[in-house]
């Protein structure tokens, strides 16, 4: 209800946010360039050609099988990291509030607040939490 | 002339007289006449203009002396004498271009805030004075700054709900924190020297200089952060560690395969000199375990999750890291 | 009553009519009213909490607590107003503000604003893994603390003009920024192994700015001069944390403690005759513990003592009826007191406007900066702990003695070229030049042309350098195969296009539309980012790996993973864009005497590099946005939008393949 002694304002906004990562693959040997000579060098470097399988049979890039001591405690499945750091977050933020003049000199306000936020991917801690602030009084002018 | 006569002259003149002294014992100021003329028919405009600033401005503040409605809406004579012809008098409507309309400000306001005014970015687009100043308006000339710049940039607005952001929406910044509408000699920030100084004003801890650097820090704040807003905490453009790789390569360590023990406890295990790197032995567990719930996957979600959880002092840092290899520039100190 | 008012009448309008020509003096008189408004506000705010507030009220004060504000505005005098205005919710939320104006002689306004900051309490509990003998733990110390930081700032600007000098005015202002609570810090000790503690800090760190300025404008003449002074100090107590002895496997002669670390060293000569569970002298080490500290608590998170000292000249001069000419000139000193470094920074701006007959705006400008830090002469051995062990070489480092040639100790069956490698690559002490240095150039011109009324066109183009005083070094071989270290190109030049359209029709529609295309030349990139793909890997014969060399490792899948691979990192990675296009367009509409309007906007963004030579990357943006505004009068406004914007980033992330 609005009238010269009163006033009523409502602000807020709604927000839907997340960030998301595509699961991270390793590319394919052939898919990678290879320079065996920098090509930035000084002197003007050449590229050399991509080798091919060594003495023991392996191509480059290939890894050993997991018997090979060095290499058997290894693990280049990186398919599930993308998800340790996803983000989504809902929040709603609302305000109400209301002025009242219940005398020339003297006006009533009170406001009633809503914030809400759901972490709906939580990354290192949930941030999910909502609050409710209400608050009013009184103003006296001279 | 008898004294009867002249009373009767006086009498009559009377009317005319006052106002024509009134006119002459105030000419040195112009405004309050003139202002009072325009108040005929603009009463309820003048009221309200004499709260404002222009209301109250004094003849020193002007180059010329003049102050009042004439200042910037010229002689108003023909205007009166018109019947309040609109197009006798300056206006500011939308019929006037804003660089016309801003030329009568300017005439006036050369003080160092309008200093660069001409060639900003604002001005070159045609935002004049009176898209974001209310000149006849109470004692808040600009009513809200944020929300005045938000009629146009609505896109800021947006971001400015994003999870992380400045404390715009909550009143304890404005868009004049960081901007100036009027534009200054590097642009619209509000800042003459370069963006990075306008950051370090109120972030002044990470200002430095430190002995050991982080080269894109001087490349520019928004390398990584975007002030308006951003999803990821910190205001970063993207979440770690992605924002992290797109310049640094993946820790060695997070191609490791985590150990899913039996009991899921922590231990470490007595090396084989015969066999090499050794499994770890589960019969000689030394006392004061740690639960290590992560598993096959634990050396992933500890390298791969928040590059920042070990080198904390992105920005730079006096203190050296523990690594020889990393010559002490490793940023975790 | 007067029987003739007329006399005492004109003495009335006469002195009120002389008032505002004596107050317009900026003289005090006695005013025939005094206006005072005084508003007293008292209430109280309640709350219901739920869950976390650290995201949803980061900026909110949101504890129950009374609410308090004053406002006092007082004209004294017809040309003199004074206001003061308070509200505080609580000790974390208040603000005021006061304003003078004494007859427009001197102005002053502060305002103070104080606010809380919820921060991160990092629970880290993603940092425990167990692989072999390698261990990732940490340790939470303050778990569960809510961390804050409560702002406080406070601005007061005052403004002096007399009335004698025309164009003259004087101006102050001080600025300070208070903020304490507690913060979460992070420390790490490697090779224990990697050990993550979490303590809380406290926060005291206060920002004071001050400036004083003086602005003298006469006919075509404009000037303008400030010099400013910041000082930030941190004066809450800075933490330790512990770095531990490193634990490794025991290396040749030593008997490996329980827990595998070194233990003590077999005694007697031959290695037959030492106790069982030595590790054979034949073994080669398997790794150093690489550190330069351990068993000892070192301060973290230090923040230093920093001062500034700025000036800023700026002079413009009108030349002719449509035309003026700006310069700025800018230096400002930042010094580091804790280390007494400090970079020196010189900026000159210099600008041209001018109207070419009633259509055409055209502001040509140039810019030149230049931006000078010290130099560090790193003294890496004097941070040296105690050493873990008595007679362990290597650490600390006996004189004459480095990790290199330590490691060359059974130099007959030292591979080729490794000492030319380690005659590259220092990792003692070093003079750190910094990177901050360089010469910056700008040069650019926009160009207004206004075709039709309420209409404008605005071309723009901008040219510039970054010249850098100390680029980066990288390895790489020269033609020959020779390992040579060149330092790459530091010079960075982009040219940037702008369009923009704006047109407004009558009072009802307003559009506006930009296009802005960026091309970078050598975009500033990470030279020494990621290890290029490994060519030539060979599984070795006995168990020994790569014992052939190979590069990128001058000992292939042998070289070790920080002294010999670090260096051998030459992919460039980077977040610069080598093409940057954005488009945006905004337009408002209000129907013919209606009181609402209806807005909407739209932006593209496309950036990539594919300058980079191992890689490239692309980041595409765009969004929409909409809403509708409702003036109701004085009484009724309203205003509703929506947007969304979406942003996709393509890269790759480079994954090594050694461990270490």
């Amino acid at each position: 209800m609005l009238s010269d002694k009163s006033e009523i304002y409502v602000n807020g906004s709604l927000s839907q946010t997340d960030g998301s990562f595509d699961t991270l693959h390793i590319h394919e040997y052939s898919d990678v360039p290879i320079d065996l000579i920098d090509q930035d060098a000084t002197d003007g470097g050449t590229a050399g050609e991509l080798p091919g399988p060594g003495d023991d049979g392996i191509l480059p890039g290939e890894l050993p099988e997991a018997t090979d001591p060095a290499l058997k405690f290894h693990d280049y499945d990186f398919t599930e990291v993308h998800d340790y750091s996803n983000l989504e977050y809902d929040e709603l933020r609302i305000t109400l509030g209301a002025n009242y003049e219940v005398l020339p000199s003297v006006k009533l306000f009170g406001a009633v607040a809503l914030y809400d936020l759901d972490d709906n991917e939580p990354y290192l801690q949930n941030a999910t939490g909502a609050v409710t602030v209400v608050s009013g009084g009184i103003t006296w002018m001279f | 002339m008898k004294t009867r006569d002249c009373r009767a002259i006086l009498r009559k003149a009377l009317p005319l007289v006052v106002p024509l002294l009134a006119v002459v014992l105030a000419a040195g100021i112009g405004s309050a006449e003139e202002s009072s003329d325009c108040a005929v028919c603009h009463d309820k405009l003048s009221k309200q203009f004499e709260t404002t600033i222009h209301g109250r401005i004094a003849e020193f503040e002007t180059l010329d002396g003049r102050t009042g409605c004439v200042t910037c809406h010229g002689e108003g004579t023909e205007h009166m004498d018109e019947g309040g012809d609109a197009t006798k008098i300056r206006g500011f409507g939308d019929e006037t271009k804003p660089e016309d309309a801003a030329e009568v400000c300017t005439s006036c306001h050369r003080s160092e805030a309008l200093h660069d005014w001409y060639g900003g970015s604002h001005q070159m687009s045609g935002v004049g004075c009176a898209d974001c100043h209310q000149v006849h308006a109470g004692p808040g000339e600009v009513a809200r700054y944020s929300e005045t710049c938000m009629n146009c940039h609505e896109d800021i607005q947006a971001r400015m709900q994003y999870p992380s952001h400045h404390p715009v929406r909550e009143g304890h910044m404005t868009c004049l924190s960081c901007h100036d509408p009027h534009g200054n000699s590097f642009g619209m920030l509000a800042n003459d020297e370069r963006p990075e100084e306008l950051c370090y004003g109120c972030h002044a801890h990470l200002q430095g200089p430190f002995v050991f650097e982080h080269e894109p820090v001087f490349e520019g704040c928004d390398t990584c952060h975007d002030p308006h807003g951003s999803v990821a905490n910190n205001l970063l453009v993207q979440n770690e560690p992605f924002l992290c790789l797109q310049c640094h390569e993946m820790h060695f360590h997070a191609g490791l395969e985590g150990e899913e023990t039996a009991s899921g406890m922590w231990y470490i295990p007595a090396f084989d000199p015969a066999v090499g790197t050794s499994k770890p032995d589960r019969d000689t567990l030394p006392d004061g375990m740690v639960e290590i719930p992560n598993g096959m996957s634990g050396y992933k979600q500890a390298f791969v999750t928040k590059c920042t959880q070990c080198h904390t002092q992105v920005h730079g840092s006096d203190s050296p890291t523990q690594t020889i290899p990393g010559r002490g520039a490793g940023l975790m100190r | 009553m007067i029987r003739n008012p007329w006399p005492l009448l004109l003495i009335v309008i006469v002195i009120l009519a002389g008032t505002p020509f004596l107050a317009g003096d900026g003289e005090d008189t006695e005013p025939p009213e005094h206006k005072t408004t005084i508003e007293f506000t008292t209430g109280y705010q309640g709350s219901s909490i739920d869950d976390e507030l650290l995201r949803v009220a980061e900026y909110d004060s949101v504890d129950p607590s009374p609410l308090t504000g004053l406002l006092w505005r007082s004209s004294p005098y017809d040309t003199t107003t004074v206001g003061l205005e308070l509200f505080r919710i609580d000790a974390d939320d208040m603000s005021g503000a006061f304003e003078l104006d004494a007859a427009r002689k001197a102005r002053v306004e502060a305002t103070m604003d104080g606010f809380i900051h919820r921060l991160d309490n990092d629970p880290v509990a993603n940092l425990k893994a167990t692989s072999d003998i390698k261990t990732v733990r940490s340790t939470d110390l303050d778990f569960g603390v809510d961390h804050h930081i409560r702002n406080q700032l406070y601005n007061v600007e005052a403004k002096f003009q007399h009335p004698g000098v025309l164009g003259l005015s004087f101006r102050t202002g001080f600025r300070a920024t208070q903020r304490e609570g507690t913060r979460q810090v992070l420390s790490t000790s490697h090779c224990t192994s990697c050990h993550v503690v979490s303590q809380g800090r406290e926060v005291d760190q206060s920002t004071r700015d001050l400036a004083v300025g003086a602005h003298f404008a006469r006919g075509r003449i404009d000037f303008d001069y400030e010099i400013s002074g910041r000082k930030f100090e941190e004066d809450g107590l800075t933490p330790t944390a512990p770095y531990e002895a490193a634990l490794r496997p025991a290396p040749a002669g030593w008997k490996p403690a329980e827990d595998g670390s070194r233990g003590d060293p077999c005694v007697g000569a031959d290695p037959a005759l030492w106790e069982p569970g030595c590790v054979p002298a034949s073994t080669p080490a398997p790794f150093d513990d690489r550190l330069w500290f351990q068993s000892t608590d070192l301060t973290v998170n230090k923040i230093p003592r920093v001062e500034r000292l700025a000036h800023k000249f700026k002079a413009r001069a009108a030349v002719g009826d449509d035309s003026s000419f700006k310069l700025t000139i800018v230096q400002s000193t930042t010094e580091n007191e804790t280390t007494s470094l400090e970079y020196d920074f010189t900026a000159y701006r210099a600008s041209y406007y001018t109207m070419v007959g009633r259509n055409l705006r055209l502001n040509v400008y140039a810019n030149h900066e230049e931006l000078e830090n010290d130099d560090v002469f790193v003294d890496l051995p004097a941070i040296f702990g105690p050493a873990p062990a008595v007679g362990y070489p290597g650490f600390p480092a006996p004189p004459g003695v480095t990790f290199q040639n330590w490691r060359r100790s059974d130099g007959d069956d030292e591979p080729a070229g490794l000492a030319a490698y380690n005659a590259l690559v220092e990792f003692e002490q070093y003079l750190r030049e910094s990177r901050l240095d360089r010469t910056e150039d700008r040069l650019g011109f926009d160009f207004v042309w206004r075709p039709v009324r309420r209409g404008s066109v605005r071309f723009g183009f901008k040219h510039r350098n970054v010249d850098r005083d100390n680029p980066a070094t990288k390895l790489g071989f020269d033609s020959a195969g020779n390992l040579v270290e060149f330092t790459v190109d530091g010079e960075t030049t982009d040219n940037t296009f702008k369009v923009a359209w704006n047109q407004r029709f009558r009072k009802r529609t307003r559009l506006n539309a930009a296009v802005t295309y960026t091309t970078t030349d050598n975009p500033y990139a990470n030279v020494n980012g990621g290890l290029r793909q490994f060519a030539g890997y060979r599984a070795s014969d006995g168990g020994v790996l790569g014992s052939t060399p190979v590069p990128p490792g001058p000992r292939g899948t042998a070289s070790l993973q920080y002294y010999e691979l670090h260096a051998f990192r030459v992919a460039d990675l980077g977040l610069h864009p080598s093409e940057d296009l954005t488009m945006r367009a905004n337009a408002r509409w209000s129907p013919k005497k209606a009181k609402w309007s209806l807005g909407g906007n739209a932006r593209f963004r496309t950036a990539e590099n594919d300058e980079l030579d191992y890689t490239d990357w692309q980041r595409d943006s765009w969004g929409v946005g909409a809403n509708v505004l409702v003036a109701g009068g004085s009484k009724f406004l309203f205003n509703l939008g929506v947007d969304h914007a979406f942003q996709e980033t393509d890269a790759e992330a480079i994954v090594p393949l050694m461990d270490g």
